[in-house]
């Protein structure tokens, strides 16, 4: 079973070392105003039911404090954080101590401009599905926040609002996290994500679709501050907790072939395989990790699909639909 | 007004040999400093490749790709269903329809010499044209599909992966497919219209109505302003008064400057007489409707380029205006037989 870590601080992995090469980890805990983040629950902000569908944002341009005040950068390094996954690697970087970091929402403009062909593969500016850009340079989606608000009082969300907030002019800076005392061969940083943060006094029953960079976006590039949508969780001194429910969910921007994010209560890599009805396997692939979007990256005809997720200890089914 | 015409003309083509000048010397520098390989650079110079080299193969890919719809979701539209070769790479119509029947946001363009270009889109937001591929296969209202998807698709045809190999010593990928279409568009080059066999000293290329709107052009209401450099455009962004409100916010719609609102590309003129319907909503059906607006100094909006200022033409002129801009349609290059594939 996977432990998250919600709201514990700094977790120090792994004998410690001086001067050598560090595997510098970052743990994103996503939350909506601190209860845990999943998608499709009806949470409530200021007075409204909001459910989220779909929460994806990249992050660049970081450095790291160590060693006595020292600062490295890491230009290389770019992480797309999905709000079920909590895991990602920022690579090897080479200190003693790690004091701080910081980092910027959404994605450099040298880096901006370069388009979705450059990269591998694999790689977070490489071509995503569902798209994290609009196919032109300048054109990365900083962040994309998908879902449904309650404009009718009822409770249930029912009318849609999305941001994809693109560019340049939306890069905002996160800093505020110094004062670690860090250090061993591989060293993980916890930090919290509050989703709604991002969303807060944005009349969302009028956002409708925002795909650039206009005042809606704007609004959430400003909500993007220390503490209030990323923030260290250390100060707070919460027990953690531990995830025992899988959580599995369809996006279905494509609907002709949608991205099935997952996280799964396990810590051990999975094996994921998609059948159709007849249980005819259409699509499989072996050691994955136990959270992340896996893209139906096939063309199938109309009907309900299958996925399943299996390891040594689980075996865990979602149905699926796809429409050409 | 009394003009010798060959004294006249003689200075149009030092003008004009200039600014060419100018513009070789900055793609140069420009590769030069980027690395990048001049040959990747179109000209108005037709390209030539041997048969074996990577360079045929790319532009062999590029060019069945672009006749191809299964870059698009349901197969029905390709590059090519906007982009006819012999109404210069347009489509003749308003704004151009899309897979389901889908209307674009905007008129298509001309791939006249786009080789040339540094800007793309009408807003000239996108500065490459490998990335300007991308863009038709992710609208909705166009292809509606996705990049990963189209590789799959492409790869799964054996003369594609084999003309990928031997172009590029890879399968497609996101890269190769933009490249490859990019590489067959900049062979798109129109350098031969009665107005370019007239700077070669071919001086019956054109007619004496001609001659005329080309004084008119150039000496008189000073078109070129906006309209220059060897492809009657050098990219400039500007407002031309074609409304007071406008329904696309044009450049705006990246940039969020209110300078930036319904701010477009000055296109290319080259070829212009084949591109109907004209603007960047389509909204002028003929050449005599924009010269009106133009004469008419167009609609007052904040962002209208201060060239933009009303004249006065008689019938005759604009007439003649008319011929010259047809004196700049390149036959060989609606026809040219290495722009198309054999279905």
């Amino acid at each position: 079973m996977k432990t998250k870590h919600l709201l514990v601080g700094l977790l120090i992995a792994g004998a410690s070392t001086v001067s050598a090469q560090n595997t510098l980890e970052l743990n994103l805990n996503h939350q909506f105003d601190g209860a845990a983040f999943q998608y499709g629950t009806v949470y409530q902000l200021e007075g409204r039911a909001v459910r989220l569908d779909r929460v994806q944002y990249y992050l660049s341009g970081f450095e790291i404090t160590h060693d006595g005040g020292q600062t490295t950068t890491m230009p290389d390094t770019y992480v797309l954080g999905s709000a079920n996954i909590t895991n990602y690697s920022l690579g090897q970087e080479t200190f003693t101590t790690l004091e701080g970091i910081s980092f910027d929402l959404g994605v450099d403009a040298a880096r901006n401009g370069m388009g979705t062909s450059n990269w591998p593969s694999g790689h977070p500016l490489a071509a995503q599905s569902p798209s994290m850009d609009w196919g032109w340079p300048s054109g990365y989606f900083f962040w994309t926040i998908e879902g449904m608000v309650d404009d009718t009082g009822d409770g249930t969300p029912n009318k849609m609002f999305q941001f994809h907030g693109i560019g340049d002019h939306l890069l905002r800076d996160v800093n505020g996290f110094t004062g670690w005392t860090l250090s061993g061969s591989t060293v993980t940083i916890d930090l919290n994500v509050n989703i709604a943060g991002w969303l807060k006094a944005i009349d969302l029953e009028s956002v409708g679709f925002s795909h650039d960079g206009g005042n809606n976006n704007v609004a959430v590039a400003e909500n993007t501050n220390p503490n209030y949508v990323f923030f260290d969780p250390a100060s707070l001194g919460i027990e953690e907790e531990a995830q025992n429910e899988h959580f599995i969910h369809a996006d279905y921007t494509m609907a002709y072939a949608p991205t099935i994010y997952y996280d799964l209560a396990t810590g051990e890599n999975v094996d994921i395989r998609v059948m159709d009805m007849s249980g005819s396997v259409v699509l499989e692939t072996q050691d994955q990790s136990p959270e992340g979007n896996y893209f139906v990256r096939k063309e199938l005809p109309d009907g309900t699909y299958l996925i399943s997720f299996t390891n040594g200890n689980i075996s865990e089914q979602f149905r699926f639909v796809v429409k050409n | 007004m009394r003009v010798c015409i060959f004294e006249q003309t003689e200075r149009v083509k030092a003008a004009v040999y200039f600014g060419f000048f100018v513009l070789t010397a900055v793609l140069f520098m420009r590769c030069a400093n980027t690395g990048m390989a001049i040959s990747e650079n179109a000209s108005n110079t037709v390209p030539s490749f041997s048969e074996d080299s990577t360079e045929f193969y790319r532009v062999q890919l590029g060019k069945h790709l672009f006749y191809d719809p299964i870059l698009s979701r349901d197969s029905t539209v390709s590059c090519a269903s906007c982009h006819k070769q012999e109404l210069a790479f347009t489509d003749g119509l308003p704004k151009s329809i899309g897979i389901r029947d889908r209307m674009v946001t905007r008129n298509s363009p001309t791939l006249t010499n786009v080789g040339n270009r540094t800007k793309f889109l009408l807003d000239g937001v996108n500065p490459s044209l490998e990335a300007q591929v991308g863009v038709p296969i992710q609208e909705h209202n166009e292809f509606d599909f996705h990049i990963l998807l189209v590789i799959d698709r492409v790869n799964k045809v054996p003369k594609y992966a084999e003309w990928a190999k031997k172009g590029y010593g890879s399968e497609i990928t996101d890269w190769v497919l933009k490249n490859s279409i990019a590489s067959f568009e900049r062979t798109l080059i129109s350098d031969n219209s009665p107005y370019d066999k007239f700077l070669n000293g071919n001086y019956a290329a054109l007619d004496n109505g001609q001659k005329k709107g080309m004084e008119l052009f150039f000496e008189k209401l000073h078109c070129a302003q906006c309209h220059s450099g060897p492809d009657f455009t050098e990219e400039r962004l500007t407002n031309n008064g074609l409304y007071e409100v406008y329904a696309d916010s044009g450049r705006m719609r990246l940039t969020e400057k209110e300078m930036d609102r319904a701010i477009f590309k000055v296109p290319t003129l080259r070829n212009i007489a084949v591109t109907a319907p004209y603007m960047h909503d389509g909204s002028m059906e003929t050449l005599e409707e924009v010269i009106k607006h133009y004469e008419s100094g167009g609609h007052s909006h904040p962002g209208k380029g201060e060239e933009i200022v009303p004249f006065e033409l008689t019938n005759e002129e604009r007439q003649n205006l008319i011929r010259f801009l047809e004196a700049l349609t390149d036959e060989d290059f609606l026809t040219n037989p290495d722009y198309r594939i054999e279905l």
